[in-house]
């Protein structure tokens, strides 16, 4: 399923940058009643943390190697491999019989692989389904860092394995990674043949397993949002002919129209206490920036101008927001209050920049950044100002959306006619596409952790 | 029986006006009694009996012919394009746009969504928005030469339904456009 982008087609047709930039430090906050083994997730990859992950023991029958062993040891691998803060060593060159490390050569013996920590793992059949015991050793003192057995009913192999990578990267930074949390997106892959297109909202796992569609609008159904508990999702559909706003259960259920008054009812983002839904309205054919209760009370306009504005994004602060207006010219983005006011522009560089979207601790925004038609994801520091391209190569990048722990970003790439979501870190390493039938566009990330 | 199901839409619109306009103005019904002729005595000398004067004849109903050649009707409507990242109206777009003012004037009872599209070239959300633009701009431009807006609706497509896939600036200039679909006749 996932597909890795190679680094010279990365590279190639990048006019800009030589190459893409590391985003400046975000330390992380430490839990205080774990311990914690300090590790700066923003470190240039170099400074990844090696950690050997050798292959479960387990008991050697087909079925459970189909059914358990393989899909939890990929999940496990390509989790960690494709965390910022780790470097997966070349487990080929696994020392014989040293696991766990019990003398100071057996530890030698793996640290002569390049390893700094061991992920040792064991995966047995039990009466109803399966379970994993993973011990994390440090490899210089030969300690036991943590030990956890997960169980799960069959067919939780991969969750299990989500669930032990979540914890390991808590180990080390202090909060889960992100690899519980699910994606939102739009696919056509249901149009009928020769049909008009029709899109559908569906859901994924971060790395695109587990798809399965939310809506049967037979109609175009865009631009999803998750409501902070991760139960709702908003989003545009054409539905009913005219573009509403509707919301549907993450768990499945039928879609609730939220009435506007406006037309157009684009881009619906929720507000970071699940109250308020801003998207962007017409009114006599100009698109302005609305904010309605999520029951459809309230309505109210934020902008006020002949030009277009569209694209809300709240800040998680929920007193800001991020917009797009084309009011000096050209769409560039804009940052404004929660009630319209102290708007100032953001974007300066290049003619076309829209989908500006917060980082979950507001420090930074993740835009689709564009000059004469070519897009990329630009990621901008709002503390220093400075701008960071981080994606790269060719096909139009655009949509990025945050992972809920701000370590990665789902954008979606249209190149040779045809758009799949991709997932990468917020350095623009480790980008993996991770669709494949139909086309696949706005990728949405849950905004919880687990 | 096919071909006549098949008759496409501005034909059998323009059949129906022409049947609609006979019927309306149907012959006055004659009610005054026609003169019967009474039988005299005939005892009495022949008078002249005065001719009944001759009813005149009921006005003929009258047609009115207007040209509305079917070839012009199908497809008439012609979509207005747009610049890049631009709503605004283009001398060619002027030009589209006024003969459709005319044939939206010809046509009274015709109802019209109008769609904004766009191209690829352009972020799917913002496009959104500028597809509402371009429909929008189409709309007043209508109804500046005389169009009533309430037979005008507006919808935009952002860049979701393309009518031409390719990447060239040919296709592209195809995708930027207001486009008429008839939703009522």
């Amino acid at each position: 399923m996932i597909r890795t982008i190679a680094l010279s087609t990365l590279l190639a047709g990048l006019p800009a940058l030589a190459a893409p930039q590391s985003a400046p430090p975000t330390p992380l906050p430490a839990s205080p009643q774990e311990t914690i083994i300090a590790v700066d997730i923003t470190k240039p990859s170099g400074a990844r943390t090696p950690i050997a992950i050798p292959p479960p023991i387990s008991p050697l029958t087909p079925e459970l190697k189909t059914n358990a062993v393989d899909p939890f040891f990929r999940a496990l691998n390509d989790d960690l491999a494709a965390y910022p803060a780790f470097l997966v060593t070349d487990v080929s060159l696994q020392p014989k019989g040293a696991r766990p490390p019990r003398s100071r050569e057996e530890g030698d013996a793996w640290i002569a692989t390049g390893a700094q920590f061991l992920l040792d793992t064991q995966v047995r059949p039990t009466a109803s389904g399966v379970e994993v015991e993973a011990q994390l050793y440090d490899l210089k003192t030969l300690k036991n860092v943590f030990g956890k057995a997960y169980a799960s009913e069959a067919g939780g192999a991969r969750r299990i394995a989500h669930t032990l990578a979540n914890d390991v990267v808590r180990q080390f930074t202090g909060r889960p990674g992100p690899f519980l949390a699910r994606i939102a997106f739009v696919s056509d892959r249901h149009t009928p043949k020769g049909g008009r297109p029709e899109k559908e909202v569906f859901v994924m796992d971060w790395d695109g397993e587990n798809q399965w569609r939310l809506t049967a609008s037979r109609s175009l159904s865009l631009a999803p949002d998750w409501s902070p508990d991760g139960k709702k999702i908003v989003f545009q559909s054409y539905m009913k002919g005219a573009p509403g706003l509707f919301v549907v259960p993450t768990a499945g259920g039928a879609a609730k129209e939220i009435p506007v008054s406006t037309e157009l009812n684009a881009s619906p983002s929720f507000s970071p206490d699940g109250k308020w839904i801003a998207y962007c309205g017409s009114v006599r054919g100009n698109p302005e920036v609305f904010v309605v209760g999520v029951d459809g009370t309230g309505l109210r306009r934020l902008t006020d101008n002949s030009a277009v504005d569209s694209t809300p994004r709240w800040a998680p602060n929920g007193r800001e927001m991020a917009f797009t207006s084309n009011r000096q010219g050209s769409p560039q983005v804009y940052l404004m209050d929660g009630e319209g006011a102290n708007v100032r522009r953001i974007s300066l560089a290049g003619n076309w920049n829209d989908e500006a979207t917060f980082a979950p601790d507001g420090s930074r925004l993740a835009f689709a950044c564009g000059n004469e038609g070519d897009f990329q994801i630009c990621v901008l520091d709002l503390l220093s100002g400075r701008t960071f391209q981080i994606s790269a190569g060719p096909g139009a990048h655009e949509n990025p959306s945050w992972s809920p722990d701000g370590s990665k970003l789902a954008w979606e790439v249209t190149r040779d006619g045809g758009t799949q979501i991709v997932v990468g870190n917020t350095d623009g390493s480790s980008i993996r596409v991770v669709t494949s039938a139909g086309n696949n566009s706005s990728p949405t990330w849950s905004k919880t952790l687990e | 029986m096919s071909r006549f199901v098949r008759t496409s839409g501005p034909i059998a619109l323009a059949a129906f006006v022409v049947f609609a306009a006979a019927c309306s103005k149907k012959p006055p019904v004659q009610t005054t009694p026609a003169p019967t002729p009474t039988p005299g005595p005939v005892e009495a000398a022949p008078t002249p009996v005065p001719v009944p004067a001759r009813p005149s004849r009921p006005p003929e109903p009258e047609v009115k012919v207007t040209d509305r050649t079917l070839v012009e009707i199908s497809g008439y409507l012609k979509p207005a394009f747009f610049d890049y990242d631009k709503a605004e109206i283009r001398p060619d777009a002027r030009e589209a746009l006024s003969a459709d003012a005319e044939f939206l004037r010809k046509w009274s009872t015709l109802k019209v969504s109008l769609e904004g599209h766009c191209d690829e070239r352009g972020t799917r959300e913002y496009n959104m928005a500028l597809g509402q633009r371009r429909a929008a701009s189409a709309r007043d431009f209508l109804v500046s030469l005389g169009v009533d807006s309430s037979r005008l609706q507006i919808i935009s497509y952002g860049k979701e339904r393309p009518f031409c896939t390719g990447q060239t600036e040919d296709c592209w200039q195809k995708n930027r456009r207001a486009h008429f679909v008839v939703t009522a006749k």
